[in-house]
């Protein structure tokens, strides 16, 4: 077209007329950001926490999901409280069981006050967890409080009573029943479920703030929390998906704490001397189950041990998970109620699995499928990938390995309906009671595994300490288990995992709770 | 333009709704539900069903859709599943953060492709051309998830100017008009370009030419003027790129719009939200459409949807 009007007078026209507009272009930049340059600094005593995922659920009676306890962990306070070394007496001091393991007589704390300065009495316990109990209670663990409690009684104001249906050592030590945290019984039937889901009142560390539905939570101090006032004045927790999005949030100070960390990220955080991480141990463990009934030679345990050797958990421990991971010795991880120190570790040995897979007659080629879950959940960070890399671990070993990739929320669906691929991936967030990770696998009645754990052994070793009230009792069961699992080997152990998160130089001290999967105790949490 | 072209118009527009509320509900359904990814695994089925209940959940598929869309009409996507709030609600708090992103980046997106475009056609196969053609091309083939990446990289942590994510500042707006404006320029850029090329050799720009008219109101009202169809067409369909890009770049720059709402939904099978999100976005990208359809008979009087 330059030769139709051919001029060269246009060039320098054009010059000139591009330079306009890439002025204007610049202005208009500079007129954008120029304004408001720079981000808003830290203010004095609050802290913004970047998280993969938010939870806007206030209500504990009505619990759907555990995610919940990353809110309640701010505002309320169970009977026990989850702590950096485990559970600790909260809002009761001291309790006492029954001979016959029925009756647990609770001692409360006194001079504890809710948000709106009524004191804290056994009223308030009663009605916790009696309105967990009712029929059309919107908890979804509520089975496992209606199997063992019956009723409530208060003895007096600060002494409550649980009548139980059958002994609940399990109570103290799992966090979704000890934890339960408790509201105020005149104030909840003052505002009823609505008005507390808008507005909880608890005697937590924390008094609820801004809520912006989907994207933050902010929490401010509550001055009169029995163990102390938090030592900052607020908390904001923001939902940020994206992994460099946070890792880029913390490197401005636009936050202060964040989680989720794959392992990309964390590689780079760990190199970083302007980042900490800090882990809440054991928060998750995982293992591999087989479904036998679209599997069948799983019934051998040769083939079972051939996959956990096949399987190079050092190298994923190492590799993938940056350490924040190390290989299992069993679905106990040393945080759990059960956990015996000692027990062997499958090592890697893929020679070993190949000759296994010989003897038992399973051919190379032989097709099995498997599933790869495309996120991960509390129990295993970076979960694809370490599925990956032992889907190729078990083709190594002479497995054609069909994947099929699923989320969460088809892998529950698939979970679920009892329907599992033939070998398949078996994670437990928060596994802190060994009677639960039992309940969840090993017994012959669980959904989880298609039925294919059938051992009469178990189910009689989970009956059996379901009711032992003498912990020590109680814990020689559990271990029992766990020894003879070793030996049965239904499951091949994969990892203990730990929930990583990166503080930057703001904070000056901050230890989250054993298990606690989320950034918790906050309260305690100091600053420069 | 006809009141029965008008009617004709809304009623295949309604039609295209019900169609994508028929999808969308089916999608939604076709990959597990909400209650199984919140409640826990030894939760019995009974809790369960009764929570699903609580939800509306357990009724027949048919039923739960009739439910969907006769509320819907009323404007009622029913309560989030997640949040516990009204989703018609959450969307519309949402919608002046996705309202004002896209307008930016359209913006953005013009004020880079226009000139460029324009200028490329003028000069074209010049070093100027080329390097247009370069940045299209990079526009185009750059995920949008990546150049935000690099934006936060080079301009919120290297040379720390623009904060890296968040709303409410002018600044927390230039990364992400920035990421979602140059995806759309790119194709804007194209188009313009190769329209001004054929209205540059119109036998009227030569007789305009030749009646020694200036040569920029050559360019830019007698070649723009005729170009501006397909331009306009292009940039009505980069509309339906900027919804789908703002669910992208909502997500990477924490932008509170619906797309960064609508990917947490989808992943937590939140039903009433995402088929809340997903309609409001067709009735935004049909009502941009039929807008474009009449600014089609302005531009170009020879256009006309009355039968004749």
């Amino acid at each position: 077209m330059l030769q139709d009007f051919g001029c060269s007078e246009m060039k320098t026209r054009f010059r000139s007329v591009l330079k306009q507009f890439l002025g204007i272009g610049l202005l208009s930049a500079a007129l954008m950001g120029g304004s408001s340059v720079g981000v808003r600094a830290a203010p004095e005593g609050q802290i913004v926490i970047a998280l993969t995922s938010l939870d806007q659920k206030f209500d504990p009676t009505a619990m759907a999901s555990y995610s919940s306890h990353m809110n309640y962990d701010y505002i309320f306070d169970g009977l026990l409280n989850l702590g950096e070394k485990g559970k600790y007496p909260a809002l009761a001091e001291s309790w006492v069981i029954s001979d016959d393991g029925l009756t647990i007589d609770f001692k409360l704390r006194e001079n504890v006050t809710f948000h709106d300065g009524s004191p804290f009495t056994a009223e308030d316990v009663k009605f916790t967890f009696e309105k967990i109990l009712e029929p059309d209670s919107g908890n979804s663990y509520r089975a496992g409080f209606v199997k063992s409690l019956d009723h409530v009684e208060v003895v007096d104001a600060h002494t409550a009573r649980f009548v139980l249906k059958q002994p609940w050592p399990g109570f103290f030590t799992t966090a979704r029943y000890g934890l339960t945290p408790i509201v105020s019984k005149a104030y909840y039937e003052k505002v009823g479920a609505k008005g507390f889901q808008e507005k909880p009142i608890g005697t937590g560390p924390f008094v609820l703030g801004e809520v912006v539905a989907g994207k933050s939570t902010t929490f401010t101090a509550y001055e009169n929390y029995w163990d102390g006032a938090p030592k900052i004045q607020s908390a904001t927790q923001v939902l940020v998906k994206e992994d460099f999005t946070r890792y880029a949030m913390l490197q401005r100070g636009e936050a202060d704490i964040i989680s989720g960390l794959t392992g990309p990220l964390l590689d780079k955080i760990k190199t970083n001397s302007d980042f900490k991480v800090i882990s809440a141990q054991y928060v998750g463990t995982s293992g591999i189950l087989f479904n036998k009934s679209t599997f069948p030679a799983a019934e051998d345990k040769r083939v079972r041990m051939a996959v956990g050797y096949a399987i190079n958990t050092k190298d994923i421990a190492e590799k993938i998970q940056g350490g924040i991971c190390e290989p299992a010795t069993s679905m106990f991880t040393p945080a759990t109620f059960g956990y015996i120190d000692g027990l062997p570790r499958i090592p890697y040995d893929p020679e070993k699995a190949k000759a296994l897979l010989k003897e038992a007659g399973v051919k190379p080629g032989t097709k099995i499928t498997f599933t790869i879950q495309t996120s991960s959940f509390a129990a295993m960070p970076n979960t694809p990938q370490v599925l990956e890399v032992v889907a190729g671990n078990l083709e190594a070993v002479g497995f054609q390995v069909e994947r099929r990739s699923v989320d969460t929320s088809a892998w529950l669906a698939m979970m679920r309906g009892g329907k599992p691929t033939d070998v398949f991936y078996s994670p437990i967030s928060n596994p802190d009671d060994g009677g639960e990770v039992m309940n969840s696998y090993f017994v012959s009645w669980s959904g989880w595994t298609a039925k294919s754990i059938q051992q009469p052994k178990y189910d009689e070793l989970f009956n059996e300490q379901l009711k032992a009230s003498d912990p020590e009792k109680r814990l020689k069961i559990l271990q029992d288990f766990a020894k003879l699992e070793v030996e049965n080997r239904e499951d091949i152990p994969l990892l203990w995992c730990n929930a990583p998160f990166a503080i930057n130089k703001r904070i000056k001290s901050w230890t989250p709770s054993l298990g606690g999967g989320y950034p918790t105790d906050i309260y305690k949490l100091e600053l420069n | 333009m006809s009141a029965r072209f008008v009617l004709g118009r809304l009623f295949q527009a309604l039609l295209t709704l019900l169609l994508l509320s028929v999808v969308v509900f089916g999608l939604a359904r076709m990959s597990g539900d909400p209650v199984s990814l919140m409640a826990p695994m030894d939760a019995s089925h009974e809790d369960i069903e009764r929570i699903k209940a609580s939800f509306g959940l357990d009724k027949p598929l048919p039923v739960q859709y009739w439910h969907f869309i006769a509320n819907a009409a009323q404007g009622d996507f029913g309560q989030s599943i997640k949040w516990d709030r009204p989703a018609a609600e959450m969307l519309l708090e949402r919608l002046p953060a996705t309202f004002l992103l896209s307008f930016t980046s359209i913006v953005f997106g013009l004020l880079l492709a226009l000139p460029v475009g324009i200028l490329s056609a003028v000069y074209h196969d010049s070093w100027f051309d080329s390097v247009g053609k370069i940045v299209a091309l990079a526009g185009q083939s750059m995920p949008t998830f990546w150049l935000g990446i690099l934006l936060i990289l080079f301009f919120a942590l290297n040379t720390p100017i623009f904060p890296t994510s968040g709303y409410g500042l002018d600044s927390h707006l230039v990364l992400p008009t920035v990421t979602l404006g140059l995806f759309v320029a790119a194709s804007i850029m194209r188009v313009t370009r190769s329209a001004m090329l054929d209205a540059l050799e119109a036998d009227y720009i030569r007789t305009a030419s030749s009646k020694g008219l200036p040569k920029w109101r050559i360019i830019l009202v007698h070649a723009f003027k005729n170009s501006a169809i397909p331009i306009l067409t292009i940039t009505a369909l980069q509309m339906a790129t900027i919804l789908r890009g703002a669910v992208v770049t909502e997500t990477i720059f924490s932008w509170p719009g619906i797309g960064q709402l609508a990917i947490d939904a989808v992943y937590g099978r939140d039903f009433p939200l995402v088929q809340g999100a997903v309609m409001f976005m067709g009735v935004i990208f049909l009502l941009v459409n039929f807008v474009v359809d009449m600014i089609y008979v302005l531009l170009d009087p020879r256009i006309s949807y009355v039968k004749r």
